[in-house]
Formats: C-alpha cells, sequence, structure tokens
C-alpha cells in the first residue's frame, strides 16, 4: 500500500497544481519548477541514501565486524560516507543539470548563488535522515533496510517539492513546516520566480537542519550503544 | 631496582588480564565473572558448548559487545578508554566474517590497510607472497572458494603485525583438508612471529593440537584453566581393548575373579583401567593363557575431561 498511497498523493497534488495554473501568476516556468524540484530531490535521496547503504553493503557481505574490529571510529565511518556521498552528488547534479540543460533547455544553475547554500541545507537534513535510518537499520537489521530506499518518498508530498505549501490542505502545513525540505523547495520557486534570496527560509531551514541532524547523531549513537549492549553487531543480516 | 621493575611490567606484563568479566543478555547470564590471563607468545584455548560464553568473551575483547561489569587490560591498557590503540595491536579471524563481496582481494586488503593506518602496499604483497595467496589478488571476493578466503583472512589479520590474534572458531564450516591447512598456517605464524592467540573452537581435538593452555567455559563460568597435559591428567582411566584369537573362554569370570571393569563382545575384552594397572591386567591375561590378537589403548583427551567437568558441575547445580 505505501507505494501507491505515495504515488497518488504526489500525482493528486500535482494536478492540482497544474489545474490550479498557480505556477503562471508566479513568473516562473513551469519547467524550471519541476526540473529544479525533481533535481534538488535527487540529491539528497542521493546524499540520504549513501550513508544507510554503507552500512547495509557491509551487512549484506558479512563484514560489518571486519569494520568494527578495526581501529577505525563511527565518526571516520560516517564522515567516509558523506565525502564519498559528496562525489555522488556532484556526479548527480552534473548529469542532471546537463540533461536539462540539453533536452529541456532548462539551466539549474540559473539559481545561482543560491544553489550552494540550499544544496547545502538539503544535504544536512540527508545526513540527519540517513543517521536516524542507519540507527534503525542498526536495531532491526535488514529487516528494516526498505527504509534506506523508500524512507524520504514518505516525505516528498509533503514537503512541496513540485507543488508550492498553498496547494496542500492547510492541516498539512504545520507538518511540512516542521521540515528543512519544505523551506529549501519554497525558497527555490521563490528564487525561480523572484530571482531574490529568500534568506528567511534559509534560516529556517538551517535551524530546522541542526536540530534534526543533533537528533539523528543522538539516535544513531542510542541505537549503536544498544546494539554493542544487546550484542546484535555480529548477528547483523 | 628501576631496571627490575621495567623487566617485570613490560617483559612479564601479560598481553591480555580479564577481570570478573559480566555479561547478561535479558535474564540469561552470558558470563558470570570469569578472570584469566594470556601471557606473551601464548596459544590460550577457549573451550565450551554452545552458550557458554566463548563468542562473546571475544566480541567484548574486540568491543563490539559492552559488559556489564569487569575489567580488560590489553597490553596494560585500560581496553575500553584506550579502544582505537588497543585494536591497532591486535586483529580477529573468523570462519563466520567475510570480506566486502563486490571488491576483490587486492581492494578489500588495501581498505583494511588504510583502517589499521598502514602506508604503502608492501605489506599487503609481502604478505600475499607468504600465503601463496598473490593469485588472488585480482579476483572478486564473493568468487574465493572457503579455503580461498580463509587464506585471505588470515593475511587480512596480520597486516597490521598484531600481538594478540582473536580467532573465533576458525576452522569451524572448512573442510578438514583445508581446516588442517589452517591450523598449520596459524602454527607457523606462532611459530615465526611469536604472537599470542585466544582460540576458540568446539573442536577439542584441535584445540589439544594447537593451544598451550585451555579454559573451559560451562554456562559462563571457567570450570577448568590448564596445560592440556595437565587437564588429561584429571582423567586417570584409559581405554584398553583387547583382541582375542577366537571367543576368549570365560573372560567374564576372569574380569570377575581379578576385579577388573570390563565387558567381552566380539572376540573383544573392553577394560576402564588407570594407566599405572594397563602392564598388570596384560600380564594377567597372558598368564591366563588367552591369545591376544592386538591391542588398543586409548588416552582420554580433552573431550572425556570436558564431559568429566561438565558433569561435575551441572551436578553442583
Amino acid at each position: 500500500m505505501y507505494w501507491p498511497v505515495v504515488t497518488l498523493a504526489v500525482w493528486g497534488f500535482i494536478t492540482t497544481y497544474l489545474q490550479e495554473g498557480a505556477f503562471e501568476s508566479q513568473g516562473a516556468s513551469i519547467v524550471g519548477m519541476f526540473l529544479g524540484g525533481i533535481t534538488l530531490w535527487m540529491l539528497f535521496q542521493r546524499a540520504q541514501q549513501d550513508i544507510a547503504i554503507s552500512y547495509l553493503q557491509d551487512i549484506w557481505s558479512r563484514s560489518i565486524v571486519n569494520l568494527y574490529v578495526s581501529p577505525m571510529t563511527n565518526a571516520e565511518f560516517i564522515i567516509a560516507s558523506i565525502l564519498v556521498g559528496m562525489i555522488k552528488v556532484i556526479i548527480t547534479l552534473v548529469v542532471m543539470g546537463l540533461m536539462s540543460a540539453l533536452l529541456y533547455s532548462f539551466n539549474i544553475f540559473t539559481l545561482g548563488f543560491s544553489l550552494i547554500p540550499f544544496t547545502a541545507l538539503l544535504l544536512v537534513f540527508a545526513w540527519a535522515l540517513g543517521l536516524f535510518i542507519t540507527g534503525i537499520v542498526f536495531r532491526f537489521g535488514t529487516d528494516a533496510q526498505v527504509l534506506a530506499f523508500g524512507a524520504s518518498f514518505v516525505l516528498q508530498p509533503i514537503v512541496a517539492v513540485f507543488y508550492p505549501l498553498s496547494i496542500l490542505p492547510t492541516w498539512i502545513h504545520p507538518i511540512a513546516l516542521a521540515f528543512p525540505l519544505t523551506h529549501i523547495f519554497e525558497g527555490m520557486r521563490e528564487v525561480l520566480a523572484t530571482g531574490n534570496m529568500p534568506l528567511e527560509a534559509l534560516w529556517w531551514a538551517a535551524g530546522l537542519d541542526a536540530m534534526y541532524l543533533l537528533f539523528g547523531a543522538w539516535f544513531f549513537g542510542k541505537m549503536f550503544s544498544h546494539v554493542k549492549t544487546k550484542g546484535l553487531l555480529a548477528k547483523l543480516e | 631496582m628501576l631496571f627490575k621493575r621495567f623487566y617485570d611490567t613490560i617483559l612479564f606484563m601479560p598481553i591480555l588480564e580479564v577481570n570478573n568479566l559480566k555479561k547478561s543478555y535479558d535474564s540469561f547470564e552470558a558470563l558470570k565473572g570469569i578472570s584469566f590471563v594470556i601471557e606473551k607468545g601464548e596459544i590460550l584455548g577457549f573451550l565450551g558448548p554452545n552458550g557458554a560464553g566463548k563468542t562473546t568473551t571475544i566480541q567484548i575483547l574486540l568491543q563490539i559487545i559492552t559488559p556489564e561489569a569487569g575489567e580488560v587490560k590489553l597490553f596494560g591498557m585500560d581496553a575500553f578508554k584506550n579502544r582505537e590503540t588497543v585494536l591497532q595491536r591486535m586483529n580477529f579471524t573468523s570462519a563466520y566474517v567475510y570480506l566486502f563481496g563486490s571488491l576483490t582481494v587486492w581492494e578489500n586488503l588495501k581498505v583494511f590497510a588504510m583502517l589499521y593506518g598502514i602506508q604503502g602496499t608492501e605489506r599487503i604483497s609481502k604478505l600475499l607472497k607468504e600465503f601463496e595467496a598473490e593469485d588472488l589478488k585480482g579476483k572478486k571476493a564473493v568468487t574465493l572458494s572457503s579455503g580461498q578466503l580463509t587464506r585471505v583472512m588470515v593475511v587480512k589479520a596480520l597486516l597490521n603485525n598484531p600481538e594478540l590474534l582473536l580467532l573465533d572458531e576458525p576452522t569451524s564450516s572448512l573442510d578438514p583438508d583445508i581446516a588442517e591447512k589452517m591450523r598449520e598456517i596459524l602454527k607457523e605464524i606462532h611459530r615465526t612471529r611469536n604472537i599470542s592467540m585466544l582460540y576458540t573452537s568446539h573442536n577439542m581435538a584441535e584445540i589439544e593440537k594447537m593451544c598451550s593452555r585451555v579454559i573451559f567455559l560451562s554456562s559462563g563460568e571457567i570450570v577448568a584453566n590448564d596445560t592440556p597435559e595437565k587437564l588429561t591428567r584429571l582423567i586417570p582411566n584409559h581405554q584398553l581393548r583387547v583382541t582375542f584369537e577366537g571367543e576368549p573362554k570365560d573372560a567374564a569370570v576372569f574380569l570377575e575373579k581379578h576385579n577388573i571393569r570390563g565387558k567381552v563382545s566380539d572376540h573383544t575384552l573392553h577394560i576402564i583401567a588407570e594407566n599405572e594397572e594397563i602392564p598388570a591386567i596384560l600380564g594377567k591375561l597372558y598368564g591366563a593363557g588367552y591369545k591376544i590378537r592386538d591391542i588398543d589403548i586409548e588416552e582420554p583427551d580433552l573431550e572425556d575431561v570436558f564431559l568429566k567437568i561438565a558433569r561435575e558441575s551441572s551436578a553442583k547445580k
């Protein structure tokens, strides 16, 4: 039921957005809105998956014990995963940027300087979510691996990736605004429509990012400690 | 005086010192306060049935399990306060741990070398050559046979030139010939490098062959701790099998008359006796005119000792 519900929600809100023609009044191209949205979304998803999948790959190959009996620390592993993830993010950005430019004449770099803080804030939330999901994978093993691939999609309908927040029912707004992604995608649309950097959206996203990152790191630490207490690390599979 | 202290503390300091180590999983007490040491160059065997606490102990030493109580000193340091320092000086291998399947042997070893801060690739090349695994370096780890994987895992375990090697059932799941090869490799490593080892196994014969000292664990407690020779002396009885030419007449009467514990079946006399009694028993058999075709004396081994200890410890409970 998960995928049909998520897909229907995203397409339902997209359809509403198109039907209302709200994008025309904002002075931005619909192509830019969608391609900008999907490009940033892919960067987020890539970065989020990389941390959890780094651990999953070691669990799948039953080599995670070899890592943790070495002097390597958790911080080193996470930083290494983030660095590798950033290389993948840059490659993804370049490929998607080139494809958008060649096929649809949309230049993601029209976001200009604001692309840097938006992308950075997007990545920080991705790492926070990655840490949280890795904590769950540590606790429940590969039974929870679907979260590494699918958890981000549960956010997709509510964080205004392809349509503005105003399209969503008002009762969802407080939930949507509790995620930095909503502020980032709303900000991106404002840049595309007006060319102005929405500082308030950036500050909101930064504040929420800091909160989620702290929570993600705390949760990961708590789960890792639980796994060591219960002796589950060698049994992860 | 200063020299003596240095001599005592550095040269005679145990590689590993475990004091009152305790671990429970909910209501199950996996370790009930065990204490032991491993001296430099010693191979200590950990024997015990499933659930005895062998793997839990090893995993606590490797710091992938947190104990409830107790002290672990590695190389004279508090292991838990100096995690990175002590793990840098030890290594581990097990039949149940694998390499990164999608990487080649060479890439795997490069990753582990980096984790231990080893610069360059000379050490990897040297070890691969030493363990005749050079031809495997381009192979994906997932394609290795169990024998090949075992060799590569040993190379991995020696990358950081460890002073202590923890081996958790290193030969289980291996074919007998590969298991034998593994034992030979480990003996060679011990002979040439004087590495201290902690060796766990279900296989009593293997422990007897490999270890200079053995600890028996039963239900999370150390029930014996001694050399294999001294432990087998705990079982005075040997099994003596005497096979006769034809049916031995009145053998049962003979046993009863001389107060010997045994029974007769298929031309064979099965006798349980202490080592010192055996010559006298054989003399009496010859004296009684029995024509003996074959004599077989089975000495007690660690398995007998383990069974005896396990029986005694369960009787105490």
